[in-house]
């Protein structure tokens, strides 16, 4: 249709369509300026950067260690629904228990990890309790996005190598797999990026049981949340600062998982 | 062939750690983690509707920005357009929720508040607007791929019959993405209602105005003095909203679940 056809009712619904699209934008644009504003100072103040440092190295290793602990156990358990499982209804449920667990609210990972992990197995370092929490909270996202990456690899590519006489585990280890290793490193970033954010199970685990200042585990995205709540313009500066750095490391993350994701893979090649 | 056991331990790991969710949160609201001897009823149907009035005032803001903007981009925007459109707004629905958390209870109530002053009573109105800039992100990218699945020759027919812009979209692309349309709103849905950080900064900045907050049911979760050693028996208290959380998630699941087994208009 050319626009001169165009009717008012037409006109006046692409102008709320184009609106509806504006919003989120200009929301968007708003609040990193506004942070970055707001963060100014404390950037260049260098208690509030070392602080920060701490939180960031704290984050690190939480997520370091979650991640390092759920990655091969999600990985495993997709490679086995995807590609080794024979029994159907065994695949169905646990399909369906991967979608429910990713459905979850994360704070209930919280109180589901320290009443396991703590209570349960008597675990008693609260550093490795909530690393292993925020593991249990990244499982379910694990398995999805590592079996949305076998998916990509076409059918036709593991069906010619068992054709050529490799056997599943060979065609699976030497064929399906360093396929998907493009995609699968970028979904490991975008966990990371995701894992620095969470914050709700990290602070339940953390509040639960009131601790010395130097077991509290703080990471940087609890200091926001501790910073925010506070009225005090000085720690208003801090939640900024400490939003802009972790908006900084998530953007880096995404950078380099679309570079990644972005080489071409071979079903965009035409072998499908 | 060694491997094989080991991967099958991987996925029954994955079902044992559904079922010890469920089971450690029913335990706990039995108060196998500890109770108190005496302990006052959790104003739960308070914390249930707190929760639910929070999750429709988001959904409210955002059905309607989320829809436009997603009929926007499958409908008008050209393709050169829309790959510029793309990245931000998918950059905006990877921003942790903590983050909008605080922008929306240092700047963006604030200033809205200036506006519409009567919206400084309302904590829960207040917490809606707020989720409601986490949830769009999300929703507005679940609903354009319903939309741009919508077959194009659905369009050029209703087109060709001589229905306008509008008409098409409204009774044609619209009703062909219907089931996909609701599961991304289900979807929306839960992640409002299960949302945490958010709902908590908006009110624990209210109290700090206001001296005392509503709470929903996730942050009731959230443990602090009055929760931890308060008349509501503590511990099993937290479990016991914990598991009604869960209930109430499993069920929006479940309505999800069915709004994707709908019949879909791209299949006629």
């Amino acid at each position: 249709m050319s626009p001169s056809q165009e009717s008012t009712t037409d006109r006046v619904f692409r102008l709320f369509c184009l609106i509806g699209v504006a919003m989120p934008l200009v929301f968007g644009t708003w609040f990193v300026m506004d942070t970055f504003v707001h963060a100014w100072p404390g950037l260049l103040n260098q208690t509030v950067r070392l602080g920060l440092l701490a939180a960031l190295i704290q984050s690190l290793r939480l997520v370091g260690l979650a991640v390092a602990l759920s990655l091969p156990l999600g990985i495993g358990a997709a490679i086995y629904l995807e590609h080794l499982a024979s029994q159907r209804f065994f695949t169905a449920v646990a399909q369906r228990a991967m979608t429910l667990l990713a459905a979850v609210p994360s704070v209930l990972y919280g109180l589901f990890g320290i009443a396991l992990f703590t209570v349960v197995l008597g675990v008693r370092s609260m550093f490795v309790t909530a690393a292993m929490t925020l593991g249990l909270f990244l499982f379910p996202v694990i398995v999805e996005r590592t079996r949305s990456a076998l998916q990509t690899v076409p059918p036709l590519v593991h069906e010619a190598s068992l054709a050529l006489g490799a056997d599943p585990w060979r065609a699976l280890v030497y064929v399906v797999l360093p396929l998907t290793l493009p995609k699968l490193a970028a979904e490991v970033l975008l966990l990371i990026a995701r894992a620095l954010g969470t914050v709700a199970p990290l602070l339940v685990v953390d509040r639960l049981v009131i601790q010395p200042q130097i077991f509290r585990i703080e990471p940087i995205a609890t200091r926001i949340f501790d910073s925010a709540a506070d009225p005090d313009p000085q720690q208003q500066t801090i939640a900024a600062c400490a939003i802009i750095t972790l908006l900084a490391l998530i953007v880096m993350l995404h950078v380099f998982a679309h570079r990644l994701a972005g080489r071409q893979s071979l079903s965009e090649r035409g072998v499908s | 062939m060694f491997g094989k056991p080991l991967f099958l331990l991987c996925a029954v790991l994955a079902l044992a750690l559904f079922a010890s969710l469920v089971t450690v949160l029913a335990l706990g609201a039995l108060g196998f983690f500890g109770q108190t001897p005496t302990p006052s009823p959790v104003p739960l149907i308070r914390l249930l509707g707190t929760t639910v009035i929070t999750s429709i005032f988001a959904l409210v803001f955002t059905i309607p920005i989320g829809l436009l903007a997603a009929l926007h981009l499958s409908e008008f925007a050209s393709v050169r357009m829309r790959g510029w459109l793309e990245e931000p707004l998918r950059f905006l629905a990877h921003v942790p929720p903590i983050v909008y958390g605080y922008f929306a209870a240092a700047t963006f109530l604030p200033a809205l508040s200036k506006l519409v002053p009567i919206l400084r009573e309302y904590p829960t109105l207040e917490a809606g607007i707020a989720l409601a800039g986490m949830v769009v992100p999300g929703f507005l990218a679940r609903s354009r791929a319903a939309l741009t699945a919508v077959p194009q020759h659905l369009r050029d027919g209703a087109f060709a019959l001589g229905a306008s812009k509008f008409a098409t979209v409204w009774f044609v692309v619209i009703p062909a993405a219907k089931a996909r349309l609701l599961a991304a709103l289900m979807q929306s849905a839960s992640r409002a209602f299960g949302e945490t950080m958010i709902v908590l900064v908006v009110f624990r900045v209210y109290a700090s105005r206001q001296t005392k907050s509503p709470e929903t049911l996730t942050t009731f979760v959230i443990p602090n003095q009055t929760t931890v050693l308060s008349e509501f028996g503590g511990l099993q208290a937290m479990f016991s909203v914990a598991c009604v959380l869960l209930v109430m998630t499993l069920l929006l699941d479940a309505a999800r679940q069915h709004f994707e087994r709908l019949p879909r208009g791209e299949s006629r």
